[in-house]
């Protein structure tokens, strides 16, 4: 987990409900920093600037190749489109990175903190806000 | 066989991926349009192709070279060459450039191909893509499993995380070689191997069995983009996995393991790494794999790099070669045949037709509607 999210954690945070759907395998939780990944571009960013160590990557593209060079970096991925059976949900499990199929349409803004979670096929998310 | 029975398994098998499977417009490159351009490539090429391959060798031969580990030429590949072929005869009536009664001995000629094949290759008279009952076969022969298994290393910590890098980097870097499609990886088995750990454990139903995967085409081949994976030096890598009380299954297409659980790889109890090519060459130590995994490392950014700078139709063309090259020259290779295999007229004149929109919904066309009746050839098929 890294140090900003553990730090977020110490402030006492709650949570909010916010997304549910397909997980891409049993993964448990994870928590990281949403950052919302439109074109191969932002992917390519990423990669230069070495910054992917803490994201959570939203997209809406359940193929193997847009986020192909920083997945081992990755914390998660929330994907808005497809299914488990995806090539997402197979390079996913290859990396045991988690990863859920969200089927709720739920809004994450860039920046927020989110815990992933699984039970079984099933995976969603929660927003992590700090308690004032 | 009757025509109606073929036609109807591989409506079942396509119904079968697109249900187990989103439409995967990837935003790399775009699979829909330049699948139905390149399938269009193949109903309109496969027929002479075929006609070639079989003055150098038999549909028995092309069967049992299948069974050889490393390369493209295999139950993936089987399955494409008819099941693409026939979604290209669809393509091509909805586009209004083929009726329904035409080239039915071309159609002919591919599905006696095929079936030839898939008997060869499997050893019974299913056909790979039309009938799937029997799933994936062991498809390695006996010498090859026994040098496996003696050649298996328990699977340590460190070398399991190893082990792990590699598959997760083959993977993905196989679907980028292969332009976000499963081209380049294969997998089979379960093997009964039975003297390295815990014999009695071992055999078809017991609970530890081998598993093998296939990645193949790493290095510069036969797409026009691969030179940019230039510092790979093995083109093919075999995995052989004996897992531990893991339940998988293979779809029929022969693509990948689905396992439960997820994290096979952790079941892991003995493994081997090969570089191979149609067969097992060499087997690969830990230096071998750290330098590859080096090296794949390196070609995944080139390519990654160099495909998002690609126009649309840049991105679809080298998906068009990759699909229709992937799924011909092995064949003419084994067959010592040569023949153009780049894209021809058809892919210049259809692809201004297809639309992102347009191969979506023709794509979808194949899961929810009959294929079209093919006319009888008298004694074909």
């Amino acid at each position: 987990m890294s140090e900003h999210v553990q730090g977020t954690q110490a402030a006492a945070e709650q949570t909010v409900a916010a997304g549910t759907g397909e997980a891409a395998f049993d993964f448990g939780t994870a928590t990281g920093t949403v950052r919302a990944i439109a074109t191969p571009k932002d992917v390519v960013g990423l990669l230069r600037d070495g910054s992917a160590g803490q994201v959570v990557a939203l997209i809406d593209d359940c193929g193997a190749t847009l986020l192909a060079p920083i997945l081992p970096s990755l914390t998660g991925v929330i994907c808005t489109v497809g299914n488990r059976e995806t090539h997402l949900g197979i390079v996913a499990r290859e990396y045991q990175l988690p990863c859920v199929f969200d089927k709720s349409a739920a809004e994450l803004a860039d920046g927020a903190t989110v815990r992933m979670w699984s039970a079984g096929v099933q995976g969603g998310f929660e927003l992590m806000e700090t308690a004032r | 066989m009757s025509c109606d029975r073929v036609l109807q398994g591989f409506e079942q098998t396509t119904l079968k991926l697109f249900t187990t499977r989103d439409l995967v417009e990837a935003k790399l490159i775009s699979t829909p349009p330049y699948i139905v351009l390149s399938c269009c490539e193949m109903f309109e090429r496969y027929p002479d192709l075929v006609r070639a391959v079989l003055e150098h060798c038999t549909p028995e031969e092309i069967g049992q070279e299948a069974r050889k580990p490393g390369g493209q030429l295999n139950q993936r590949w089987i399955w494409t060459v008819g099941t693409l072929f026939m979604w290209g005869r669809e393509f091509l009536i909805s586009l209004g450039e083929l009726d329904p009664e035409d080239r039915a001995e071309d159609i002919a000629t591919v599905l006696d191909f095929v079936r030839d094949v898939s008997r060869s290759y499997r050893g019974d008279s299913c056909w790979v893509g039309v009938e799937n009952d029997g799933g994936i076969v062991p498809s390695l022969d006996r010498e090859t499993v026994e040098r496996i298994e003696r050649e298996l290393e328990l699977a340590e910590q460190h070398e399991l995380s190893r082990l792990k890098r590699l598959n997760a980097l083959l993977t993905t870097y196989t679907f980028l070689m292969g332009a976000e499609s499963r081209k380049g990886m294969h997998a089979h088995g379960p093997y009964p191997v039975g003297s390295v750990v815990e014999p009695e454990c071992w055999g078809i139903g017991a609970r530890r069995q081998l598993w093998v995967k296939d990645f193949s085409d790493l290095g510069p081949n036969r797409y026009s983009y691969s030179h940019l994976a230039g510092e790979v030096d093995v083109q093919n890598v075999t995995i052989a996995l004996v897992l531990d009380d893991v339940r998988a299954v293979i779809p029929p297409w022969g693509t990948h393991l689905i396992t439960e659980p997820a994290d096979y790889l952790d079941r892991t109890v003995a493994f081997a790494v090969y570089e191979s090519d149609r067969g097992l060459v060499r087997r690969l130590d830990s230096d071998d794999v750290d330098g590859l995994v080096e090296k794949l490392t390196a070609a995944q950014t080139n390519l990654y790099l160099e495909m998002a700078e690609w126009s649309r139709e840049e991105a679809l063309r080298a998906g068009a070669e990759c699909y229709f090259k992937a799924n011909i020259e092995p064949v003419l290779r084994f067959a010592n045949v040569t023949a153009d295999v780049e894209l021809s007229e058809v892919t210049d004149r259809l692809l201004a037709l297809i639309t992102d929109e347009r191969a979506a919904e023709m794509l979808g066309r194949l899961a929810s509607e009959s294929f079209h009746p093919i006319a009888l050839v008298t004694g074909r098929i």
